[in-house]
């Protein structure tokens, strides 16, 4: 806008300027013209001036110089013969005698009486030469010149002075000028301006009056009339400019210098300045050519850059018409422009016949055949929507559509954008076939649903697999733990020691391969309770002890006591971690070597929160620095000779990196082949009140149990074999149930105080531990159905199967296969030994 | 002279007043713009004979100028009064007897027309005679009337009498006719034209002399500081010619009663041979006597020495206060181009022979001219000296030469006494005392100073009607004083007076005749200001269509016209013009026109009529409401 408004400045102001320029050049050239033109008309007529003064002159000299001819001749032959020589000489048109009356006598020897009024006077009698106008009636007017004689006598007739005559129309002659073409008026006028001597060109014909003309003509004020009149008064001379009937005149006068005569010449400007004009003409055509060449250029420039413009615009626009056009035929949307006063269909894009079966006409004709698209069923109109929305608004609908031809169902998202395009209120719809996106959608729906149905059955299976596999492994590990108490033989220890380490192998195995699957599988989460920090210090110190019994290794610790040790914390798997790090440090450090072990904290990122550093340095075997970049990759174990000597999985720095990230820390590693490695540990923790924190459970695993009554559910008979074995060698009354239902039965049936605790399986026929547990607790007739413990031992090891117990009612989860010691502490604990 | 320096003092006084009041009295003022738009001119013709053919074609030619036609008188001693009582000049004025002498206490008041296109169309010479020494031109010579000796062609035939070339022949062809029993020449010697015509005819050789011409530019370049007399070269030979003239031409005692009608009369009987007058009347009278009556020029001693006496038909002149308005002095200007044009000057001559002054304008001669040609073709046209005084002292001195009273060189002496000194008379008695002024304007109940003075005429002659054929007033009737001169002046001139007696019945037919439109579509009241004017009658028009109106109630003394009764009738006005082809073409019915005779005795001019009215009632009467004009619906 801006620019525009200095493009039109620039063009206003050289226009202006050459405007001005014109005018200014105009006005010069002029004034020039009316200087130069003035001169020139001057020049010429006072040359015909001096040309009508000649004609007085010699006329008066030649007049003069017949005087002594005429006075002296008497023969009337001679004097006609003479004067007519004279008239040959003088082109005059009569001689008179005059008598001193004014009579005249012609040589023919007409006689009349010429009028010269106060001349004659002058002639007669101060023998003066006068010119005098006259007339003869009928007759035109004349011009006499008369000079005094003696006194004469012709034809009797006596005289005093000899006339001749000329016509007025011969005076013209003497006025007569050859330049401008016969286009040149020439006057003698009285001072009143009365016309005496008429030589007017075509188109100043019949002037009488010159002063009149000029006043009708209205060209000129009264003022300039009135000094033109005195300067013919006064013989002065002079030139102007008048117009007469749309015509601009010159007029150059000046006294003819005798009678009170003055001699007026009237030529057309446009004759006068002809070649002058024709000058101005080319020079204001060749520089009017010029600037309207350069004007033109520069409109044909502004014309071709706008073309261009214009051009590029419909190139443009033709490309995005192109490209919304094959746009609109491949797409799957239909695009409507409907003009919001009357809902006429500007624009409707032309693939709608192949997306919704109408053709494009018939959309154009009536937009709400679109309305028919819907089923009849249907009742939200889309187009009885429309006024609600408001320019820069829209609307979006999914609506099931009918083609109109194929009959196929159809999903459309109807979207309407309104929109103010130059004042004009518009709809614009989009009639987007989303039916491809909603049949993904439908597989994709389909394929989570599978997707979760097989994880469900991955999840299953695991808990299947880990079910199935503790099942035997407790038997195998329990039955072993059962030989091994019967103080068997070398040979046979060596054997069972041998299935006890192997069974430990692979529970130890089981278990990290259930957990990284678990924990791919998101089953694992960072479960944060209030704990005291330094006591998962404490907690791992106490198995690191156990790693150690048979090494020797030094270790050295330095667990730094926490400013405020009550925080949030996942403390089982911080110990996991922990107990990992420090497991491989005393696997892959030699007897001799040395384990340092050191637990510090720091501020966290607000005092909301702590950072925990736990630093592993061990002196053992190291590793290279490729396998350290995948130390925790799953399955990766360095292939060193260390492989056979100590066995493991290979899972278990993944399972440790897996565990820090869940709980947003970092773990790394410095490593030196045949060097040693450190391992350091960080977590944030937030802290926590001190109230909020459980104390550790410190049941003693040496209570005495003699005379616990125990109900056992346990389906599987070698397990109950292995805890019964087991728990009746701690003086322990077990009553086995073999299945759920027959537990509770079992406990139905006796009275109150029969068992102290019921020890229940949970996959089990008949009826599972948790139908089982919630059909106890809704014992109504029992009165200790409530409040009796119930214990889930159960191969179902996972942390949401302990959540699972213990919403079915139980109180407390034993994993199987059991650990005897865990055990003692669980049934101590409960039944408050 | 005493006149004129008492004329221009009262002429300065009335301006001084005029302009200290800063207010005039308007009647008869210069045209105003008309009610539909069109341009008022008021013109005021010096005699009824411009009506004839002259204002009907004006008003056909400027369909869209308003005129008002005054019928003025022929001095300029007319236009004088009307501004010493207070009235704007009128925007053009025409006036018959012209001196710049006479014209010069006038020129304040009149435009110069020395730098109009108009003027341009007049041959110098003429128009010079009429330039002021300030090189102002104020008066316009209309065509030249030829006014000489008119001779009987076919009675000098009949009588085997040459028509003379020369002043002997001409006293011999008076002989030959007396001593047949005709008159040679005879001429109406009362009128004061006559007496001046033939006393500057007989010597027009020693009048354009040298020393003639040369005292006549003095004479009529003559101001009240430097007054004019007769040379004493030329002037003593113009009466001695003169004595001798009256002698050849035979006058008798008592002719110098004789007026226009008895002369030529005589003349047309053929009773006379030669009298003086116009080529004009020349042409008439053969026209309709049937013989060949031609101008003959005021003869010489030989025929170089005839000279044919003209004078224009009369001067014409704008108002000053028309260059106050330029729409109007635009419009004068076009009119005067129009009058001074061949058309124009035609239309002004009707039909008569006259000489234009103007270059471009072909009259074609007429026969009464045929022997008059060599003289108008040799230049020998001499211009009457016209000033006024020179009228009045040319009848006083001729008058009392043909009754013997002076001889030529008395009637020199007294001429020249009386010019130098003169005092008319007429304007010098005061009449009476006029109590009430009443306005010439015209409404629709008439003129009141047309009313008053039909009335006046009526009461002095004791008649039971007067009717006049239009208003007939010159001027309106002012509260003042009235002498002589001023009483003729109220009263348009060269109106017959008739007197008869005439039934009601005929009365109306009058009356119809004046006012209705004819079967033929002559229309003789195409103006409202033509309405007739009556006493003792009233009557009622429709003006059936802008400019035509028809009769309708008649009463007399306020009942009803009786057709039966017989009423005493004095009628006024000039039925010429009303008859004539080109006016109105609506001749009087025979009989009407045979019941009625001319009022005392031949020639009683209307002048002398109203003169003698007022002379017995002293006083212009009250006006009456004697028309009323009412608009057809």
């Amino acid at each position: 806008m801006k620019k525009r408004l200095i493009v039109l400045l620039m063009v206003v102001s050289l226009i202006v300027g050459v405007v001005s320029a014109g005018f200014t050049y105009f006005a010069f050239v002029s004034q020039t013209i009316y200087e130069e033109s003035t001169a020139h008309l001057v020049e010429i007529f006072h040359q015909a001036n001096q040309t009508l003064y000649n004609l007085v002159s010699v006329n008066w000299g030649r007049m003069r110089m017949w005087v002594p001819y005429l006075e002296d001749t008497e023969n009337e032959a001679d004097i006609i013969a003479y004067v007519e020589q004279a008239r040959e000489e003088s082109n005059f048109t009569d001689f008179y005698f005059i008598s001193r009356n004014g009579d005249y006598i012609t040589l023919e020897g007409k006689r009349g009486y010429l009028d010269l009024r106060k001349q004659l006077s002058s002639l007669i009698l101060e023998q003066q030469p006068v010119v005098a106008n006259s007339v003869v009636p009928d007759k035109p007017e004349i011009m006499v010149f008369a000079v005094p004689v003696n006194h004469g006598t012709y034809r009797d007739f006596d005289y005093e002075a000899i006339a001749i005559t000329y016509n007025n129309s011969d005076m013209v002659e003497a006025l007569k000028i050859s330049a401008f073409d016969g286009k040149a008026s020439t006057f003698a006028v009285l001072p009143d301006g009365r016309v005496v001597v008429d030589n007017g060109s075509e188109d100043m014909q019949n002037i009488y009056n010159f002063l009149a003309l000029l006043e009708d003509s209205g060209s000129i004020t009264d003022q300039e009339i009135e000094d033109l009149r005195h300067d013919f008064l006064s013989g002065n001379s002079g030139e102007m400019v008048f117009d007469v009937n749309g015509r601009d005149y010159y007029l150059v006068y000046e006294s003819a210098d005798f009678q009170d005569w003055t001699v007026l010449g009237v030529v057309p400007t446009d004759v006068v300045n002809a070649s002058m004009n024709k000058l101005q003409s080319i020079t204001i055509t060749v520089v009017s050519g010029i600037v309207i060449a350069l004007a033109v250029m520069l409109l044909l420039l502004v014309i071709q850059q706008n073309r261009q413009k214009l051009k590029r615009k419909d190139n443009e626009l033709l490309a995005r018409d192109e490209l919304f056009s094959k746009l609109s035929i491949n797409v799957d949307d239909v695009f409507l422009m409907v003009d919001a006063k009357n809902l006429h269909v500007e624009y409707v894009s032309p693939n709608i016949e192949k997306l919704i079966g109408f053709s494009e006409q018939q959309i154009l004709s009536d937009i709400y055949e679109i309305e028919h698209l819907i089923r009849p069923d249907e009742s939200m109109h889309i187009l009885d929507q429309l006024s609600e929305i408001l320019p820069g608004e829209q609307r979006e609908w999914d609506r099931e559509y009918i083609h109109q031809k194929t009959g196929k169902e159809l999903w459309f998202r109807v979207v309407v954008f309104c929109t103010d395009i130059q004042g004009e209120k518009k709809y614009i719809l989009d009639l987007s076939d989303r039916t491809k996106d909603k049949k993904i959608n439908q597989k994709l729906e389909d394929a989570v649903h599978t997707a979760e149905n097989a994880n469900q059955a991955k999840t299953i299976f695991l808990n299947n697999m880990s079910h199935d596999i503790r099942t035997p492994m407790n038997a195998i590990i329990g039955f072993t733990n059962i030989a091994m108490k019967h103080d068997p033989k070398p040979e046979v220890r060596g054997c069972l020691e041998k299935i006890g380490e192997s069974s430990e192998h692979l529970l130890t195995l089981i278990n990290d391969v259930l957990d990284i699957s678990r924990i791919e599988s998101g089953k694992i989460k960072f479960a944060p309770i209030p704990a005291d920090i330094s006591e998962v210090s404490n907690t791992v110190l106490s198995i690191m002890y156990g790693f150690l019994s048979n090494r020797s290794i030094s270790f050295h610790t330095n667990l730094e006591v926490p400013e405020t040790p009550y925080v949030l914390a996942d403390t089982v798997r911080i110990r996991e971690v922990l107990v990992n790090i420090l497991g491989n440090a005393v696997k892959f450090t030699e007897d001799g070597g040395s384990i340092d072990f050191e637990a510090s904290y720091h501020p966290g990122g607000d005092d909301r929160h702590i950072t925990v550093r736990y630093r592993v340095e061990d002196t053992g075997v190291g590793m290279t620095e490729d396998f350290i970049e995948h130390i925790f990759d799953e399955f990766s174990q360095e292939e060193n000779n260390a492989r056979t000597q100590y066995k493991g999985t290979g899972l278990g720095m993944a399972i440790t990196k897996r565990y820090v990230d869940l709980m947003g820390g970092t773990i790394s590693v410095k490593s030196r082949k045949g060097e040693g490695s450190t391992f350091t540990v960080e977590l944030p923790l937030e802290l926590t009140d001190e109230s909020n924190v459980q104390k550790q459970d410190y049941s003693n695993v040496n209570a005495d149990l003699m005379g616990v009554k125990i109900l056992l559910a346990e389906d599987n008979d070698l397990n109950a074999e292995i805890a019964m074995v087991q728990l009746e060698e701690l003086g322990i009354l077990v009553t086995r149930a073999s299945n759920g239902k027959d537990a509770v039965r079992i406990f139905a049936e006796n009275s109150p105080g029969t068992f102290d605790m019921i020890l229940m399986d949970i996959m089990m026929p008949e009826m599972n531990g948790y139908e089982a547990t919630e059909a106890i607790r809704s014992l109504h007739n029992c009165p200790d159905a409530r409040d009796i413990p119930v214990i889930a031992m159960t191969a179902n090891a996972f942390a949401e199967d302990v959540q699972a117990s213990l919403d079915a009612g139980m109180n407390g989860h034993i994993a199987k296969p059991i650990v005897i010691d865990e055990v003692i502490k669980t049934i101590a604990r409960n039944v408050n030994r | 002279m005493r006149k004129k320096r008492r004329f221009s003092l009262l002429l300065t006084v009335i301006m001084a007043v005029t302009m200290l009041a800063g207010c005039g009295n308007q009647n008869g003022s210069t045209g105003k713009t008309g009610e539909d738009g069109k341009i008022s001119i008021s013109m005021y013709m010096w005699d009824r004979s411009m009506f004839k053919e002259f204002t009907p074609w004006l008003e056909q030619k400027f369909p869209d100028i308003e005129f008002t036609f005054i019928q003025s008188y022929n001095t300029m001693e007319y236009y004088k009064d009307l501004l010493a009582r207070g009235e704007d000049m009128p925007d053009i004025i025409t006036c018959r007897r012209f001196s710049l002498n006479d014209a010069a206490p006038l020129a304040d008041y009149l435009m110069d027309l020395s730098q109009t296109e108009v003027a341009g169309t007049f041959y110098s010479s003429y128009l010079e005679v009429n330039r002021e020494d300030s090189g102002a031109i104020r008066w316009l010579p209309m065509c030249a009337e030829v006014d000489s000796i008119m001779a009987n062609k076919d009675l000098f035939d009949q009588y085997n009498i040459p028509l003379p070339t020369n002043y002997s022949e001409f006293v011999a062809a008076i002989d030959a006719f007396e001593a047949v029993g005709i008159k040679g020449f005879q001429t109406d010697w009362d009128y004061d034209y006559s007496c001046l015509e033939t006393i500057q005819g007989c010597a027009i050789p020693e009048l354009m002399s040298l020393e003639g011409t040369q005292w006549r530019m003095d004479y009529e370049s003559e101001t009240d500081d430097h007054q004019v007399g007769l040379d004493d070269t030329v002037w003593p030979m113009v009466f001695e010619k003169y004595a001798q003239f009256l002698k050849d031409v035979r006058f008798e005692p008592g002719d110098e009663e004789l007026r226009f009608t008895p002369v030529t009369e005589a003349f047309r009987n053929g009773q006379t041979a030669m009298i003086r007058n116009t080529a004009a009347l020349a042409d008439i009278i053969t026209k309709e006597d049937g013989f060949n009556s031609v101008i003959l020029p005021y003869f010489g001693e030989t025929s170089e020495d005839n000279w044919i006496l003209t004078y224009p038909m009369c001067q014409m002149a704008v108002s000053g206060k028309v260059e106050e308005d330029e729409a109007k002095k635009k419009a004068i200007m076009d009119i005067l181009l129009a009058v001074f044009s061949e058309e124009g000057q035609k239309a002004v001559a009707a039909g008569t022979s006259v000489l234009s002054y103007n270059k471009e304008v072909n009259i074609s001669s007429s026969p009464a001219l045929q022997y008059a040609q060599d003289y108008i073709d040799s230049n020998h046209l001499y211009m009457r000296l016209a000033s006024t005084e020179v009228f009045a002292v040319s009848q006083d001195v001729a008058h009392r030469m043909m009754t013997g009273e002076y001889d030529a060189r008395s009637a020199y002496e007294a001429f020249n006494a009386q010019i130098t000194n003169y005092v008319d008379p007429d304007a010098e008695e005061i009449l009476f005392t006029q109590k009430n002024d009443y306005s010439n304007d015209f409404g629709v109940h008439g003129s009141a100073a047309a009313s008053s003075m039909m009335n006046t005429l009526r009461a002095a002659f004791d008649d039971q009607i007067a009717i006049g054929y239009s208003p007939v007033a010159s001027t309106s009737i002012y509260a003042g004083t009235y002498t002589l001169q001023q009483a003729k002046w109220v009263l348009t001139a060269r109106n017959a007076i008739y007197r008869g007696e005439y039934t009601g019945e005929e009365v109306r037919r009058i009356m119809e005749w004046l006012v209705n439109v004819k079967e033929d579509g002559s229309n003789p009241i195409y103006h409202r200001n033509l309405m007739p004017v009556t006493s003792g009658l009233e009557y009622t028009v429709t003006e059936t269509e802008r400019g035509k109106f028809a009769l309708e109630d008649i009463t007399v003394d306020s009942k009803p016209l009786d057709d039966n009764a017989t009423y005493t009738v004095l009628l006024v006005g000039a039925d010429t013009f009303l008859e004539h082809e080109t006016f109105c073409n609506c001749p009087m019915p025979e009989d009407l026109k045979s019941k009625r005779e001319a009022y005392l005795v031949n020639d009683y001019s209307s002048q002398e009529c109203m003169q003698e009215a007022l002379t017995k009632t002293k006083q212009f009467l009250e006006p009456t409401e004697y028309v009323t004009i009412l608009s057809a619906k």
